[in-house]
């Protein structure tokens, strides 16, 4: 085993601890930024919804403005939007580098593309429903989280697990900080070597986390299905 | 007068961006406590707007809501929650939680009731026993009938011990011996509870079966309001009219029919026995003229028998004047619906 995986990835087994590090490092960003970014986009995608046209708290002013900020930051390459927010990483994180510096841009460059993911999500839950706990004296924030979220939660775990593969790519460019991760170590230790096993290995790799990402938001979806 | 809905001077009118929808115009109701009050017409007559407006699901342009004295349209949000909690309703689509079983949608609007676990598992219980479903309590609602899912809604919407119980086309998705399960079950808890029920429906069947009183709406508006029986035996509005006629329908076959010159086509009407075939032979001898019965029924009505006699009369008009007389004063009341001779 030991001699098949040295033939086979000589580079890597070189230094296997390096190996291991990146994975590390894309799981650390992945999970913090990833974190947050379902806070933050939940709480938009929420706020998108009930503010729209037909929601329970419609307001014109709120979802004109939320909706062109979101719109906005989608267009912006990620590359470009970590060195737009480097001040607004410094303050917030206290420095701009390492897997630290890079949790900011993560968030904002995954956020509103989740908020989008919950806002479909929670738009295909049944008009019919909301009217009907309105009728039994639900209040706002019982429609919210009993209804909406509730009925929805199959698409929001669809909706969320797209959002985290999306984020796992973005990781791959946390290099450009020095946060490290799989695809800077695929670039900076394999491809720029023509260590094409370092490459091949980070691809596995990522391959592994994006399908255990897959399965688990497939079961969530079927357990919330009935 | 509790269970008592008081809709005065209701207006509602959505704004568009071509045009406003003026969806209901001027409606006052009163509907009693107890009472099963139909609400029919075409779609897109209001109906839907005008109910949505009794638990303000719907907030009128103008007017005033009162339910039990309380101005429904005049309290802040907090006091609205707790006063939709005494009214119930139930949708044409069940609107039933889909990833909650049957059991967790009749205790839905428990929560936060101040009721224990315990209460809320006995009330809930008796409540699937009342709509014969407590073999039911753990299943999904996609696992259900039509049927069945109605049931529940209604469980749903009587958890809350509501006086009121709106119901809008509940039994239009349903079958039509479904639909009389479903009708049987509104009354007998009509007669036992007491509750006030208010019924939108586009069939008249439900109003006949279930309905004390109705209102016919068109336009936004109430074209003719009475009991049921009344509305029935003597329409007097174009639409109620059609919705009566949708039952046995004979201006059909008089304009399908040869023409006699002097063929006309009667509708006769009779409240209990003050008629009945007798009184043919006894026309036909009397005034010596041809008369031959198409089509007859008798229909309960809200408790009332009311007769009805579709006839082929071959007369001339001056005798068909004296018929139509005599009738009159058997308290008979007879309609020229065709014929040769009719108005037009
Ligand atoms: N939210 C809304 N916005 C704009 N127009 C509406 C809205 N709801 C209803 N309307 C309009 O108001 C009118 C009355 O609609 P309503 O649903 O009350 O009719 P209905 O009698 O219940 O019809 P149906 O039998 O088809 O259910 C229709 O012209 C409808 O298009
Ligand atoms: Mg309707």
């Amino acid at each position: 085993m030991q001699d098949l995986l040295t033939e086979w990835f000589p580079y890597v087994m070189k230094k296997p601890e390096q190996f291991l590090q990146s994975i590390g490092e894309t799981l650390t960003m992945t999970l913090w930024a990833g974190s947050l970014m379902f806070v933050l986009g939940l709480i938009l995608g929420i706020i998108l919804t009930m503010t729209r046209e037909q929601g329970i708290l419609a307001n014109k002013a709120v979802y004109q403005v939320l909706d062109k900020v979101i719109n906005l930051f989608r267009s912006i390459p990620f590359v470009i939007l970590i060195a737009v927010l480097m001040n607004l990483t410094k303050f917030i994180m206290g420095t701009r580098i390492g897997v630290k510096g890079v949790i900011v841009p993560l968030v904002v460059g995954s956020a509103p593309f989740f908020a989008r993911q919950v806002e479909a999500a929670l738009c295909g839950v049944d008009a019919g429903l909301v009217e009907a706990a309105k009728a039994m004296g639900v209040g706002h924030l019982g429609i919210i989280i009993r209804v909406y979220l509730r009925e929805g939660t199959a698409a929001l775990a669809r909706g969320t697990t797209i959002t985290i593969i999306n984020l796992i790519g973005l990781t791959a460019m946390a290099g450009y900080v020095g946060a490290g991760g799989l695809g800077d170590y695929a670039i900076t230790s394999g491809y720029n070597y023509n260590r094409m096993d370092i490459v091949w290995a980070s691809v596995i790799a990522i391959v592994a986390i994006v399908t255990t990402v897959q399965a688990i938001g497939a079961l969530i979806a079927k357990k919330s299905t009935h | 007068m509790s269970g008592g809905i008081i809709l005065d001077h209701i207006v509602k009118t959505f704004p568009d961006r071509d045009s406003p929808v003026h969806a209901v115009q001027d409606v006052s109701l009163r509907i009693g406590e107890g009472e099963i009050y139909g609400i029919v017409g075409f779609s897109g007559a209001g109906k839907s707007t005008l109910v949505r407006c009794i638990n303000l699901l719907e907030r009128p342009t103008s007017g005033r809501v009162l339910i039990d004295k309380v101005e429904l349209t005049a309290l802040r949000p907090q006091a609205l929650k707790a006063e939709r909690r005494k009214i119930g309703m139930i949708f044409q689509q069940f609107n039933l939680f889909a990833t909650r079983t049957v059991f967790e949608n009749v205790a839905f609007p428990l929560k936060h009731t101040g009721l224990s676990k315990a209460q809320i598992a006995q009330k809930v219980t008796s409540l699937l026993k009342y709509v014969e479903l407590e073999n039911k309590a753990s299943a999904y609602p996609s696992q259900l009938s039509g049927g069945q899912k109605q049931r529940v809604a209604i469980a749903r919407a009587l958890a809350t011990d509501p006086k009121i119980l709106l119901c809008d086309e509940a039994t239009s998705a349903l079958d039509p011996i479904t639909t009389s399960s479903i009708l049987k079950l509104l009354k007998k808890l009509n007669q036992e509870t007491g509750i006030t029920i208010v019924v939108i429906t586009h069939q008249m069947q439900v109003v006949k079966e279930l309905c004390h009183k109705v209102a016919v709406m068109e336009h936004g508006k109430v074209v003719e309001e009475g009991d049921v029986f009344d509305i029935f035996a003597w329409p007097k509005h174009p639409v109620t009219r059609n919705f009566v006629a949708s039952a046995g329908n004979v201006e059909e076959e008089a304009a399908a029919a040869p023409a006699d010159l002097n063929d006309r086509y009667l509708r006769l009407k009779y409240i209990g026995d003050s008629a009945n075939d007798a009184v043919i032979s006894q026309i036909s001898r009397r005034f010596d003229a041809d008369i031959s019965i198409l089509s007859g029924s008798i229909e309960t009505i809200d408790g009332k028998s009311l007769g009805q006699l579709n006839v082929r009369v071959n007369a001339d008009a001056g005798r068909l004047t004296a018929i139509l007389d005599y009738l009159k004063d058997l308290r008979i009341e007879a309609e020229v619906i065709g014929g040769a001779g009719s108005a037009d």
